[in-house]
């Protein structure tokens, strides 16, 4: 397991998305290289109870809202600090404008698939140099 | 009525995708001298490129076209390009076939082509004007020094939390009290101690009955009868045509933006703001 800026802890990333075939599978993809909290609702998010999370992917498409119009809320009302980085299987085009209108730290395209999504993760856990 | 992109605002963009070219000039024609800025394709072909350069802020789209039907490259739109800007069909087709194409194809309308110009163009302002909305309703209730007495049911304790927060964030410079039930029988409860309110957004599946049902039971008592109530739906249930039989206002299928939200809230407030003096 590589080093990652968080030292001997193993990085810790929560993971939303209703469709429990992408959650599963994300997961699973994500599990070689950080702890994973997943959940298909953001309200069975323990938010004050939470470990440290050191990224949020979460998804656009969920069944009551938006995810990018939830991320000033959990910025401002639950006090999240970590990243938070949008996933989704729209266009790249539209992807970039609403992650870029709500000041999401970043966007991956569900299409690109599990393992790529683990890599593009696996970056943004590095230390930035 | 001011409609339209025009003056002082920018412009809103609209992209009109009809296989007839005296449709297209037609339309281009009205909306343009509207104000509204116009993109037109003969069909399917061009719309992604068209959506991915910009994000137009209505599509208007023919049903019958050669190639892909409009009902279908609505579905596909809407799943790929753009869960929130609205879609709307603009068809020859009779109302009854078009209202049920829209149903199916989870379209935010549709309009008959044998509408005349001034409905067209009342019907496209009704989809762009709540999007275009800020929070104007403030000074109106501000100067009043009224508090606003806002209502959310809804089930989900995460949704209903964005949502108080969304209105709040919206009304800021108002005085507004947001009051919250999970379930109907809670709402009820909550409505009766109320005794009213400027506004409430009711969930369609909720704990115990449909959201539908309480709405109905509202308008029954007369503390009820007028408060602005907009319908939450989920896709497979009852859906607009229910709620608003029930006697919702306006309807929402989730998930949507939460500017489209604000946008009807606005609206609904500024109606009432009018007519209550």
């Amino acid at each position: 397991m590589s080093q990652t800026a968080f030292g001997a802890r193993r990085p810790h990333v929560l993971l939303i998305d209703d469709s429990s075939v992408a959650l599963a599978a994300i997961a699973a993809a994500l599990k070689s290289i950080c702890r994973v909290t997943a959940r298909s609702d953001p309200a069975r998010v323990e938010w004050t109870a939470l470990d440290a999370v050191d990224l949020i992917l979460l998804d656009v498409h969920l069944p009551d809202f938006y995810g990018d119009d939830a991320v000033e809320y959990l910025r401002e009302v639950k006090q999240v600090s970590a990243p938070i980085v949008l996933l989704s299987s729209l266009a790249e085009a539209e992807l970039r404008v609403r992650a870029g209108r709500v000041c999401a730290d970043g966007y991956l395209s569900k299409d690109i698939g599990a393992e790529a999504i683990a890599a593009h993760v696996h970056k943004l856990l590095q230390p930035s140099s | 009525v001011s409609v339209g992109g025009g003056t002082g605002e920018q412009q809103a963009s609209i992209l009109v995708v009809d296989d007839s070219e005296i449709a297209r000039a037609s339309v281009t024609e009205i909306l343009e001298r509207r104000g509204y800025r116009v993109r037109s394709l003969a069909s399917a072909f061009g719309v992604s490129a068209a959506l991915a350069s910009e994000t137009p802020e209505l599509i208007l789209l023919d049903i019958s076209m050669p190639g892909l039907r409009g009902d279908r490259l609505a579905e596909i739109v809407r799943r790929n390009f753009t869960f929130s800007c609205p879609i709307v069909f603009y068809s020859a087709l009779d109302a009854a076939e078009l209202g049920k194409l829209s149903v199916a194809a989870g379209v935010d309308g549709y309009i008959c082509k044998s509408v005349s110009e001034q409905e067209l163009v009342a019907a496209i302002a009704k989809h762009i004007a709540p999007r275009r909305a800020h929070a104007r309703v403030a000074p109106e209730y501000q100067a009043r020094e009224r508090t606003l007495r806002l209502v959310i049911i809804d089930d989900n304790e995460f949704a209903r939390d964005l949502f108080r927060h969304a209105l709040v964030s919206q009304l800021r410079g108002c005085r507004v009290h947001v009051h919250m039930a999970a379930g109907v029988f809670d709402a009820w409860d909550l409505l009766q101690r109320l005794g009213g309110a400027d506004l409430a957004l009711v969930d369609e599946q909720l704990r115990g009955l449909r959201g539908s049902e309480l709405v109905r039971r509202l308008r029954r008592d007369d503390r009820f009868r007028t408060m602005p109530i907009i319908s939450l739906g989920s896709e497979g249930d009852c859906g607009e045509v229910e709620a608003r039989a029930a006697g919702a206002n306006e309807y929402l299928q989730k998930p949507f933006a939460l500017n489209r939200m604000s946008g009807l809230v606005e609206g609904l407030l500024r109606t009432r703001a009018v007519a209550t003096p």
